[in-house]
């Protein structure tokens, strides 16, 4: 029972806590839980005593249980010892049977009145990484549903019960006793956020209920604009997204990052361009300590996401995300390009994006990308001079040379397509030590740069190694 | 009362009035200030002894218009956790209430800490149980008479204060 003001609410009964559809009363009480995370609030439990402390955390699936941080007994209640405010613990679980009451003042419940509606913001994101990739007639808000519920399923099996208040318990737990004052460890925040927060699926898995605005309390709405994106912006986000993974393997990852920034917004809608960007800065910046993330608009990941899902937080959610964008990079193969300009992306143009296609799971490709990300700048330190270049990733570029690193890249138009057939001497590049490793072979380009390098097998190769010294001329630092 | 009659006598947005099985009674406030910034209370059901319908009102909490920022609520957790840090140091472990009160007399005009039992001053003067200006040990002459005035006068006013009291 949520009491504000004295005035009820949201009430939660125990038989709803069993089962699985999620009411608008839960919803309000996923919701005010969220607002006090952060905020001092007292707790009293069964045997009368009080706690103060920071509130952490909360268990919200079964029942209702809370884990506070830097707590402290501020009453005693019955048949308790020790002494009031004696000691500080570092953090206090209190079981749900052992739970009475969590008081907090000045919570602030945001309403719409407030700037930058992230709810909704981060909803469109999703919408977009599941609706770029698809024909305008896709289903993006099914497609929204199943990702939440996968997102759900796949954070109830990674969970832990660190930070969880477990009902089967027996009794309260004070973990890691009392701490001296100033000198403790604290855990993780966001893992601790992340592996606290269990509650039902805030979208029911049941697609055939949900409509755009339903009334579950979450704002599944599903932005109309994706959906209209052609086939063209499609592609070239696919491309672009290809061409991030290159420039994610150099060391100007936040210029890249920039630039793929305007590239995008050279043919895309801007709203398509937040989630991109969004998804570009996760994809680098979340796990390459070069890389600062948030050097564009950070993404800002809504409470009922995340909560919805069993409470795997804001980083699964990223990762989530990031496999979106990798499907969909991977998905669009067969759209033919209606840009005469451009290559047709086919199988045979893709082969590494074939190869992407059978990367491990988004974590761990992240993670392999995030090792590329560090070799490649520990490269760079060993050779300042060197620039990576990726002859084969002209194919993806527009004629208009949108990147602003002249050393790095070549402009499309002046540049002849690579034979993709192996063994071709361009493949090998002039010696030179001021060329990057990470200029591999076309045939190792999966193994090289991420494998990202669609190519046009159409060139000879004996015209192809005139350009390749062309390139290296280009590139001879 | 069963939880599950007790979900069902309550409705969103009324006026209650509820006393819990420890004797405690909570009530809505009239006149409570308006805006965002509200005092919750999360209350189990079960732990109700009774209640009373004061009157009804709408929901104050709209779900639809429902914003949250993860990183805000992580760096104010973070910012609280900080400050919960500070605070735990400046309270002193096996000490009395008195001592406790002279420290953070103290720490309104100088720099104080604890020493498991002994306040030290600016580093250098210490102070030591019972706390009384004879006991103020340490540090340059200055120093050292500084913390002893500052004390005799902390002493002085919280004397006056539990006598008030």
């Amino acid at each position: 029972m949520i009491l504000g003001k004295g005035h009820l609410m949201a009430s939660k009964s125990s038989q709803q806590m069993n089962g699985s559809i999620l009411s608008s009363s839960n919803d309000a009480l996923v919701y005010t839980t969220m607002c006090v995370v952060g905020l001092p609030v007292e707790v009293q439990v069964k045997d009368g005593s009080i706690y103060a402390g920071i509130f952490h955390t909360a268990c919200i699936e079964r029942d209702y249980g809370v884990v506070l941080k830097m707590a402290r007994m501020i009453r005693r209640g019955i048949n308790t010892e020790g002494l009031v405010g004696e000691a500080i613990i570092d953090t206090l679980v209190v079981l749900p049977e052992d739970l009475v009451q969590v008081a907090a003042k000045g919570v602030m419940l945001p309403s719409d009145g407030h700037p930058g509606d992230i709810f909704n913001e981060d909803k469109a994101a999703i919408s977009y990484v599941s609706g770029t990739v698809q024909p305008p007639n896709f289903d993006c808000e099914r497609e929204v549903k199943l990702n939440s519920a996968k997102l759900h399923e796949d954070d109830r099996r990674r969970s832990t019960e660190e930070a969880l208040v477990d009902g089967q318990q027996k009794s309260m737990i004070k973990s890691e006793g009392c701490v001296e004052a100033g000198n403790h460890n604290r855990p993780p925040v966001e893992k601790a956020i992340s592996n606290g927060f269990k509650t039902t699926s805030a979208c029911p898995p049941d697609n055939s209920e949900q409509t755009k605005d339903k009334d579950c309390g979450v704002p599944c709405s599903v932005e109309e604009a994706s959906s209209t994106v052609n086939m063209d912006d499609e592609r070239q986000v696919v491309q672009y997204g290809l061409q991030e993974e290159q420039n994610a393997s150099t060391n100007h990852q936040r210029q890249s990052e920039e630039t793929l920034v305007r590239e995008v917004q050279c043919s895309v809608s801007p709203n398509m361009v937040q989630m991109v960007r969004s998804v570009t800065t996760m994809d680098i910046g979340a796990f390459d300590p070069h890389v600062k993330p948030g050097s564009v608009k950070t993404e800002k990941v809504p409470c009922e996401v995340p909560l919805a899902d069993g409470c795997s937080g804001p980083s699964s959610l990223r990762i989530e995300k990031v496999e979106q964008l990798r499907n969909a990079m991977v998905t669009p193969l067969d759209v033919p390009s209606s840009n005469p300009s451009t290559p047709s992306p086919s199988s045979a143009d893709f082969p590494s994006v074939s190869s992407l296609s059978s990367v491990p799971p988004a974590t761990d490709s992240v993670i392999s990308k995030s090792a590329i990300c560090n070799q490649s700048s520990k490269e760079f330190k060993l050779n300042p001079g060197a620039k990576i270049f990726s002859p084969s990733s002209m194919n993806l570029r527009t004629s208009t040379p949108t990147v602003s690193n002249v050393d790095q890249v070549v402009d499309v138009s002046t540049l002849p397509i690579v034979d993709a057939q192996p063994g071709v001497q361009f493949n090998h590049p002039i010696p030179h030590a001021g060329l990057p490793v990470k200029y591999a072979p076309h045939s190792n380009l999966a193994a090289g740069n991420g494998g990202s390098y669609p190519q046009n097998p159409q060139h000879s190769g004996a015209v192809d190694q005139d350009r390749m010294k062309y390139y290296g001329w280009r590139f001879n630092i | 009362m069963e939880p599950s009659t007790i979900n069902d006598d309550f409705a969103v947005g009324c006026v209650l009035s509820i006393r819990t099985t420890f004797g405690e009674e909570i009530q809505g406030e009239e006149g409570s200030k308006s805006g965002p910034r509200q005092n919750i209370r999360l209350l189990k059901a079960n732990f109700i002894k009774d209640f009373t319908l004061l009157g009804q009102s709408e929901d104050p909490l709209d779900v639809k218009k429902c914003v949250l920022d993860i990183n805000v609520l992580r760096a104010r957790e973070e910012a609280a956790i900080r400050q919960a840090e500070l605070d735990a140091e400046r309270i002193g472990i096996g000490v009395t209430a008195e001592a406790q009160s002279i420290f953070d007399a103290l720490s309104k005009t100088l720099p104080v800490r604890w020493d498991k039992t002994v306040i030290v001053v600016m580093n250098e003067v210490r102070v030591s149980s019972p706390y009384l200006p004879e006991n103020v040990s340490g540090g340059t002459p200055a120093a050292n008479d500084r913390v002893k005035k500052v004390l005799e006068l902390e002493r002085r006013r919280l004397q006056v204060r539990n006598l008030a009291q």
